[in-house]
């Protein structure tokens, strides 16, 4: 439990300690301002209100991990999708399949420059389909090995001709869904903070509330 | 004055205001009013204006890549296209060319790939564009894909663009029925509003709410704001 967790950090490249010591350190100064706070007011809501929000914010402090990773792969994803589309054009353009592959290395960004190298290498030592299976292993999405296949089997034939049709069709729909499903993404991310103002609308409701049930209570203890 | 400091500027003073009919204390009026207008003027203008500028950019950078290629379809030449497509772009863009006027024709097209259009359609244009002058072909044939990238991503950036519109304006409507009802109960309550306005319970509470907004604003802006155009890396600086 605790290696994965560690594993997750690592794998986002920021330092297991450095994360940790942050998170202490706000969950610390928390507590510090209630103390201080409840020693100034005797409120007991004030304890209560810090309790929450320690949970609250280590909550949302280690959930980001898991959001975080799953944005990683996502946006590798993406970018495999835009690269292969200018694979595409390369490859239209007269290019072979490998050296196609090669001219992607600057439009990669350094974690899809690694893969693409690594494809590359391993294509130099075995012509099979084994290297493009393996790259299509990097990636958390099942369009990329039927995707990596059909670019091998335009290897044969220099990347033209009705393999190319072939990959054409099926890149054109994966392709399509996936920037179809960029503009919903961002297009939830935003209909996500409607929901902002109907918590706030509930909290003054719930303060005042409580606000004037208190006033009532002072009143009916005067009674 | 730029319109997103007078935009701010105004939201500053609505929420001090409200913040002051829902308190009665200047004093966290004014912390309010000053809060919003530090995180507006520090963060979130800055991030708009560098929005805008790439979205206008990028439709500057669609228009010049189809122009081009349209017009060396029909012209077959380089420079005479860049001619005619220069005639077609803004002012700014004119000026800033001019200045280019002792380079050669492919190194004026390859200084724009830098810092000026540093997107990836871009760089693609340029590379069909090199094959186009060694080899020559059909261009339109040969930036068939490219184009087919370029419209996509234009798509992206009209869409997402709109969308991120669409739903501030709901989302400043929502917070605005929100704030109607402190407002409301202030004046409908007012006996009791006169009670509970010292109370430390009632006073947290409207602070934690307009931090809550502020946050909100704040998340807004940069969700909004968010692009993935390719080659663009928010963290550099365009000429």
């Amino acid at each position: 439990m605790k290696n994965s967790f560690k594993n997750k950090i690592e794998l986002l490249s920021l330092s297991y300690v450095k994360e940790m010591t942050i998170l202490l350190i706000v969950d610390l100064l928390i507590i510090g301002i209630g103390v201080v706070a409840y020693l100034y007011l005797k409120e007991i809501v004030i304890v209560i209100i810090a309790v929450i929000l320690i949970a609250v914010f280590t909550y949302l402090y280690l959930y980001r991990y898991t959001l975080l990773l799953e944005q990683k792969e996502r946006e590798l994803m993406e970018e495999l999708i835009s690269l292969i589309s200018y694979f595409e054009l390369f490859l239209s353009n007269g290019n072979t399949v490998y050296s196609s592959l090669s001219m992607l290395t600057p439009y990669a960004s350094p974690q899809m420059d690694e893969h693409l190298n690594d494809l590359l290498k391993d294509i130099d030592n075995d012509k099979s389909v084994t290297p493009f299976i393996d790259f299509s292993k990097k990636f958390k999405g099942e369009v990329v090995e039927p995707l990596m296949l059909s670019i091998y089997q335009m290897i044969d034939n220099g990347g033209q001709g009705d393999n190319f049709l072939e990959f054409d069709t099926m890149f054109s729909s994966i392709s399509k869904e996936y920037k179809t499903s960029k503009i919903d993404r961002h297009k939830k991310k935003l209909e996500s903070l409607t929901n902002w103002p109907l918590f706030a609308s509930g909290f003054i409701t719930i303060s005042l509330s409580i606000s004037i049930i208190a006033v009532i209570g002072d009143y009916i203890n005067v009674i | 004055m730029n319109k997103y400091y007078v935009s701010f500027v105004t939201i500053s003073l609505l929420f001090g205001g409200i913040s002051y009919l829902a308190t009665d204390n200047f004093y966290i009026a004014i912390g309010v009013f000053l809060l919003y207008l530090l995180v507006s003027i520090i963060l979130l203008v800055p991030r708009l204006k560098k929005y805008e500028l790439v979205i206008n950019r990028f439709n500057e950078c669609f228009h010049f890549v189809n122009a081009f290629i349209i017009s060396l379809s029909v012209r077959k030449v380089v420079s005479s296209s860049i001619e005619s497509v220069v005639a077609t772009m803004s002012k700014p863009f004119q000026s800033m060319f001019t200045s280019l006027k002792d380079l050669e024709d492919t190194d004026k097209l390859n200084y724009l790939s830098g810092s000026y259009y540093p997107f990836h359609i871009y760089k693609l244009f340029l590379q069909v564009i090199y094959l186009y002058q060694e080899e020559g072909g059909d261009i339109l044939k040969m930036s068939k894909h490219l184009l087919n990238e370029a419209r996509d991503s234009e798509n992206y950036a009209v869409e997402t663009s709109g969308v991120s519109k669409r739903k501030s304006i709901e989302i400043a409507i929502l917070w605005i029925i929100c704030l109607a009802i402190l407002v409301f109960m202030r004046f409908a309550l007012k006996d009791f509003f006169l009670k509970i306005k010292d109370q430390i319970l009632y006073i947290s509470a409207i602070c934690v709410l307009f931090a809550f907004a502020l946050l909100s604003l704040y998340v807004l802006v940069i969700r909004a704001t968010n692009l993935k155009l390719k080659g663009y890396n928010p963290h550099e600086k365009f000429i």
